[in-house]
């Protein structure tokens, strides 16, 4: 989610990548649903792993992950990091996706312009 | 600029559906932040608010304890707090009369349909009030990733003015 309302809210001076350390085999359909209800396309979205985006030229890595919960992933190279812990509602009702979904874009994408000096 | 917290009311009629959940997304953390507190109010309020907006936001862990259906005139009175924001979301396409906030804070009308005024089963019901909740919360988390220092004036009023015409876009 975080990936496709970065790329709408701040494309395209941004462009935004995701990835997990262990990837599901699908996006959930619960953060496909509440894309598409804010009007957000969400075609060609899919799960990959850290590998998948290593060799990108990377300028900020944001960590979504709630750490109280799970653990955290490190990214292996030295690039300017955020932590912005998020409920993660995988398993949960659509509506809350829908507030994971704003709590991201009210959170998130203001820090991104600010890390980045936009 | 210093950091400063904006007071937002929203405003509708009733007071008992739209503007509380507008008020309640608000103020979560995560979404307001810190930068907003938000308020909400009617011209006619119900006097109590909507069950149906109760178990939705108590469902997402959202704070209902101190919500409450209240007639505006009670932002009026001097002690009140000084508003930055108001946000109509009422809907006067469907003729109703949205009231009009005089004076000096920025307004905007963000009207969407009116849950409360769904009749048919509880399903449709449910789904009338996850209907308005998704499209308040779209509009506020908007409205929060403003960048507020920069934006002023004119530039500000058409951001706010964008996020109501949403619906008009085919939302």
């Amino acid at each position: 989610m975080a990936e496709v309302l970065l790329n709408h809210d701040l494309g395209p001076q941004v462009r935004a990548l995701s990835a997990g350390t262990r990837p599901q085999s699908k996006v959930a359909d619960g953060a496909i649903e509440a894309l598409r209800l804010a009007g957000l396309n969400t075609d060609g979205l899919y799960p990959k792993d850290v590998d998948a985006v290593m060799n990108q030229a990377i300028d900020l890595v944001v960590t979504v992950c709630d750490n109280a919960k799970e653990s955290c992933p490190i990214f292996p190279r030295p690039v300017p990091r955020i932590h912005l812990p998020f409920h993660d509602p995988h398993g949960e009702s659509l509506e809350s996706f829908v507030r994971v979904r704003d709590e991201i874009r009210a959170t998130l994408v203001p820090a991104v312009r600010e890390e980045l000096g936009l | 600029m210093t950091e400063r917290i904006y007071n937002v009311l929203f405003l509708c009629t009733g007071n008992s559906a739209r503007s509380i959940l507008a008020e309640s997304i608000l103020n979560l953390p995560l979404v307001g932040r810190g930068k907003f507190r938000a308020y909400s109010a009617g011209s006619h309020p119900a006097g109590q608010v909507n069950p149906l907006a109760i178990e939705l936001l108590a469902k997402n862990r959202i704070p209902t304890d101190s919500l409450r259906s209240k007639n505006w005139d009670e932002f009026a009175t001097p002690g009140a707090p000084q508003l930055d924001f108001v946000f109509t979301v009422c809907d006067n396409a469907a003729g109703e009369v949205c009231p009009v906030w005089p004076g000096q804070p920025m307004t905007a009308h963000w009207g969407i349909a009116d849950p409360a005024a769904v009749e048919g089963s509880e399903e449709e019901k449910r789904k009338a009030f996850f209907t308005a909740y998704n499209q308040l919360s779209t509009r506020i988390s908007l409205f929060s990733n403003l960048p507020l220092a920069k934006l002023q004036g004119m530039g500000l009023q058409q951001e706010l003015n964008a996020i109501g015409n949403l619906r008009a876009k085919g939302e």
